[in-house]
């Protein structure tokens, strides 16, 4: 699949309704003989948000491509990740400027690659930024730190009504063996996040006691988890450079993370999520200590310390 | 003498009203549009006055001015009157239009059965002038308009209001009145049989459909085979005598220029033979709260209307208003959805509209966020995902299909639940076909019915459709390069492959649901490209990127302010990698691979320094440089290949104290062999020139 064709258009058409969007991925796809479920559109989507090319507003169906940046990979001897727009010549003209290395996403981790990682080098900070400025990208520095220190704290939505009495609703279960799920049930009085579908689409409300509050997906999860004392963030150290503990993040039982959290995560590789065993738990590398202590605090999780 | 001419020309008055309302029927407000006389026995009664027999009453009226009796001369008044009139101002059509009507009746009552020749027309006319006649009558007129020559009178007079037309330079219409190669005097009457009011109005859909208004009108050829493949399987409203034209070779020129002539001068509107403006009703089901309902497309010419009509008996009044925030009307008063109506049709008429369903054995419906659930559509679109509602009768069809062609995932809903609504029907969710050879495989053995609600597609002309395209503001056909559009064609009822030209190569491809990949066919140059397909020309453009070197607007619209996601922000806390108020780091690099590497502090004194790791987790990716950020050090010493060099950590002057003999040792070495032009470290050697020297 060529997809980096896809972050072309994007950088080409600028924004657009994520619909669209989503239908031209599955074209891309098809044209390369996959034929991707609309969850694989929806989970490229946020890749792509977490990789900092795009920002997806799914409240309002819309997208927009993010400005063309380099981000500093933490502890990598000045190696950037290119994020945000990216024409199609621009590659080839940061070629003839500084040192260019590309990632092609792992093809075995999903049906549906994301764009190409582009690692660009340069001798000297100073003359990378040079160089990316004369290509009209910008060298943001370290953008994992930058957002993993600005992060918000996970917080329920507004007030919501009850749902209505018959109304079909699954409940989440965190303490079963095979990790989170929802499982169909009868409209009880038990706290905890609860799912609907409304107009066929599922719609996420959380009950403490008395009181039901939206909640989108992930934010709805984690505070579930937070609730019932489940720790799934967990980080292993693998090198340290200079005063910087890098290691691995695992985020377990499939446990998803809000958009900027993710980002925050990703941008310390330039490359997006992993998954291990049965998709179950999600891995970031080269996740500085400092950044996944950041970034569980603000899901309400403890960062467990593993060897 | 001249007042004995008046009196002959003067017009009968029965006969003047029959011209009158023939005038006003079909000449006035017609100006450049296509004009056709059809006439048959309901136009007639329509156009007559209440009680009053309207074939009867105009052939009495002709008769008033055409002295049947009189033989080969028996138009002779008809033509004299004429022949003043062109001596006229001729402000108004000939006074013939009677005569003309009748000799359509006859040409409409004998093309009824579809057995179109002239010995067969004069029996008709004869007794459409003679509707009373014995059998002995109407045989002997036959032979004085057919044997004896009467009858090349009228259609001197058809020729005649053809050229009238014409020389009006459209003001009273186009005539759309032709010879025809063999049936050089009857086919004046019988081409204006093959188009009526009826037909007009169902063709007003079919001109939707082809987007003319964005998209052009197509060529007379590729207009009749595209109506072609339209009424492949249904006859859309239109009547059998028209769409048997459709593929009469007598008449086929005849048809193409005809309905060519309709579409330029189309007005953009759906109406029916009433003149109302044709709206769509259309199904809704919600498969989670087993409900379901009807809806109704908005369309821009219908604001609101009362919508009348029956369902099981019930006579309903449904309100129409448009609904600013959705695509499809707000509509109270509908009735509950019933399986009667899946199988007659319901219709809902008023005043200036009229909502419709049509009936199938088969209702695809897909899912719509506006009407918030699954929405009956027109066509299956392969790739999205579709719910069925099937019929009894073609269930076992349906299920034959999905098994053998549907992606995997489809699943029919429980029976009970079903026959809350749809008894008699099955439904069935998830399906999506992305398989093109297995559901043509399938569809070939199913009957026309069925076959027709899963095979005929969208479209009715070659259209491109997915792709890249850029650059929208400045054309709908630039493409990025390697994003090549499809090619849509229109598909019927039945199995049709047709040839496709692209940049003067032509294939012959198999017309279906499943639009052809024209982006995996070749690597297309940069530059236009054109693609001829059912005698369409389609034109597209291939650019690696729109051209323009201005920032875009729009980049970074989108961004985060209090975790919170939003459009238009001023400035953005969050947006994409960039954070607000933040400075980027700019750590001093150093190269990797040093056989030796030392800090040397500004007190001179130097520590042996280990490379970090490198990174982990970046495959292929070479790390040569790696960040230095000792806390105190000022320089960095790498010994390479027997050469040291040097790297400057952060600015701070020499302050050379208590070297140890291994610190003097390399200060030596580095003395002689760094050659730098930094003039801090050259005070570094000066410290330790004077150091040394102590």
């Amino acid at each position: 699949m060529r997809v980096d064709l896809m972050l072309a258009w994007m950088s080409e058409t600028v924004s657009g309704e994520v619909r669209d969007l989503r239908q031209r991925i599955a074209w891309l796809a098809r044209n390369a003989d996959l034929n991707p479920h609309s969850s694989e559109t929806g989970r490229w989507l946020r890749d792509v948000s977490a990789l900092a090319h795009a920002e997806i507003d799914w409240v309002n169906g819309r997208w927009a491509v993010a400005p063309a940046v380099a981000v500093l990979l933490p502890s990598c001897g000045g190696t950037a990740v290119l994020a945000g727009g990216r024409r199609l010549d621009l590659v080839e003209r940061l070629e003839s400027q500084l040192s260019v290395q590309t990632m092609p996403c792992d093809q075995d981790r999903s049906v549906l690659p994301t764009p190409t990682s582009v690692i660009v080098q340069a001798d000297s900070i100073v003359e990378l930024e040079r160089g990316l400025a004369d290509c009209g990208v910008r060298y943001v520095g370290k953008a994992a730190e930058h957002i993993a220190h600005r992060l918000p704290p996970l917080r329920l939505g507004s007030r919501a009504a009850p749902p209505a009495w018959g109304t079909v609703v699954e409940r989440l279960e965190t303490g079963g063996g095979d990790g989170l799920g929802f499982v169909k049930v009868r409209l009880d009085s038990r706290v905890g996040l609860w799912r609907l579908t409304v107009q066929g689409r599922p719609s996420y409300l959380y009950r403490t006691g008395s009181e039901w509050f939206h909640a989108d997906h992930a934010t709805g999860i984690l505070w579930a988890l937070s609730e019932n004392n489940i720790p799934v963030f967990r980080w292993r150290h693998e090198r340290t450079d200079g005063a910087e503990e890098v290691g691995t993040v695992f985020l377990d039982q499939g446990a998803p993370l809000p958009p900027l959290q993710a980002r925050a995560l990703v941008l310390c590789s330039g490359q997006p999520t992993a998954f291990g065993d049965l998709a179950k738990t999600a891995i970031y590398r080269n996740v500085p200590k400092t950044v996944a202590e950041q970034v569980a605090r603000s899901v309400r999780q403890r960062l467990e310390i593993i060897n | 003498m001249g007042s004995l001419v008046e009196a002959v020309l003067r017009l009968p008055d029965p006969y003047e009203r029959w011209q009158a309302r023939l005038a006003d029927e079909f000449f006035s407000g017609r100006e450049n549009q296509p004009v056709v006389m059809f006439v048959d026995r309901s136009v007639l009664q329509e156009l007559a006055d209440p009680g009053e027999d309207g074939p009867r009453a105009l052939a009495a009226a002709v008769r008033q001015f055409v002295d049947v009796k009189a033989g080969r001369q028996m138009f002779a008044r008809a033509e004299a009157a004429e022949s003043a009139w062109r001596r006229g101002a001729r402000d108004q059509p000939p006074p013939t239009l009677p005569i003309l009507a009748l000799s359509v009746l006859a040409a409409s009552e004998m093309s009824r059965d579809g057995v179109i020749a002239s010995n067969n027309y004069y029996i008709p006319l004869s007794k459409a002038m003679l509707p009373d006649g014995t059998g002995a009558e109407v045989s002997a007129l036959r032979d004085v308009l057919r044997d004896r020559g009467a009858f090349t009178s009228v259609a001197e007079m058809w020729g005649q209001l053809h050229r009238w037309l014409t020389e009006s330079d459209g003001k009273f219409g186009v005539s759309t009145i032709r010879e025809h190669p063999d049936l050089t005097r009857i086919g004046y009457p019988l081409s204006q049989t093959l188009v009526r009011r009826s037909d007009r109005a169902a063709l007003t859909r079919f001109f939707d459909r082809l987007n003319m208004l964005g998209e052009g009108v197509p060529g007379p050829e590729s207009l009749l085979s595209m109506l072609r493949v339209w009424t492949s399987y249904r006859s859309q409203g239109l009547s059998e005598r028209f769409i048997a034209s459709l593929s009469e070779p007598a008449v086929e020129d005849y048809m193409r220029t005809l309905v060519h002539q309709l579409a330029v001068s189309w007005d953009g509107k759906i109406i029916t033979a009433e003149g109302l403006r044709r709206l769509d009703l259309r199904l809704v089901i919600d498969l989670d709260r087993n409900s379901t309902w009807w809806v109704i497309p908005a369309v821009q010419d219908v604001a609101e209307d009362v919508l009348s009509g029956t369902c099981d008996g019930q006579a309903f009044n449904a309100l129409l208003a448009v609904d600013p925030y959705s695509s499809l009307y707000c509509v109270e008063g509908l009735p509950p959805v019933a399986t009667s109506a899946l199988v007659a049709g319901l219709v809902a008429r008023g005043t200036s509209s009229v909502a419709e369903f049509q009936p199938s054995k088969v209702v695809v419906l897909a899912d719509n966020a506006d009407a918030g659930g699954w929405m009956s559509v027109d066509a299956l679109q392969p790739y999205e995902e579709h719910v069925f509602l099937v019929a009894q009768e073609a269930v076992d069809e349906v299920e034959r299909v999905l098994t053998s062609a549907a992606d995997g995932g489809w699943r029919r809903v429980s029976q009970p639940i079903v026959d809350q609504h749809f008894r008699g029907y099955a439904i069935y969710f998830g399906i999506t076909f992305s398989d093109q050879a297995a559901l043509e495989s399938a569809l070939i053995k199913l009957s026309v019915n069925v076959v027709a609600s899963l095979r005929t597609g969208a479209n009715v002309r070659p259209r491109l459709v997915n792709g890249l395209p850029i650059l929208r503001n400045v054309a709908r056909n630039i493409y990025l390069s390697g994003g090549e559009p499809d090619l849509a064609l229109p598909v019927g009822a039945e199995p049709r492959k047709t040839a496709v030209t692209i940049d003067g190569v032509t294939d012959t491809v198999l017309a279906s649901i499943f639009p052809l990949p024209i982006s995996r066919i070749d690597n297309w140059e940069n530059g236009p490209h054109v693609v001829q397909a059912d005698g369409e020309e389609l034109k597209f453009v291939v650019a690696r990127s729109g051209g323009d070197d201005r920032l875009p607007a729009g980049i970074g619209s989108i961004g985060w302010e209090n975790g919170e996601l939003g459009s238009g922000l001023p400035k953005a806390s969050v947006c994409g990698a960039i954070v607000a108020d933040t400075d980027a780091e700019r750590p001093v690099l150093a190269r990797r691979g040093a056989s030796e590497s030392w800090l040397i502090f500004a007190n001179g004194q130097l520590a042996e320094f280990s490379e970090p790791a490198s990174p982990i987790g970046f495959e292929h990716i070479s790390f040569p440089l790696f960040e230095i950020d000792h806390p105190k050090a000022t320089w960095l010493a790498q010994k390479r290949r027997g050469r040291w060099m040097i790297t400057r950590i952060r600015f701070h002057e020499p302050n050379f104290r208590a070297l140890s003999p291994s610190d003097r040792s390399l200060w030596s070495e580095l003395a002689q062999t760094v050659a730098s032009a930094d003039p801090i470290w050259n005070m570094y050697m000066r410290a330790w020139k004077t150091f040394n020297a102590r």
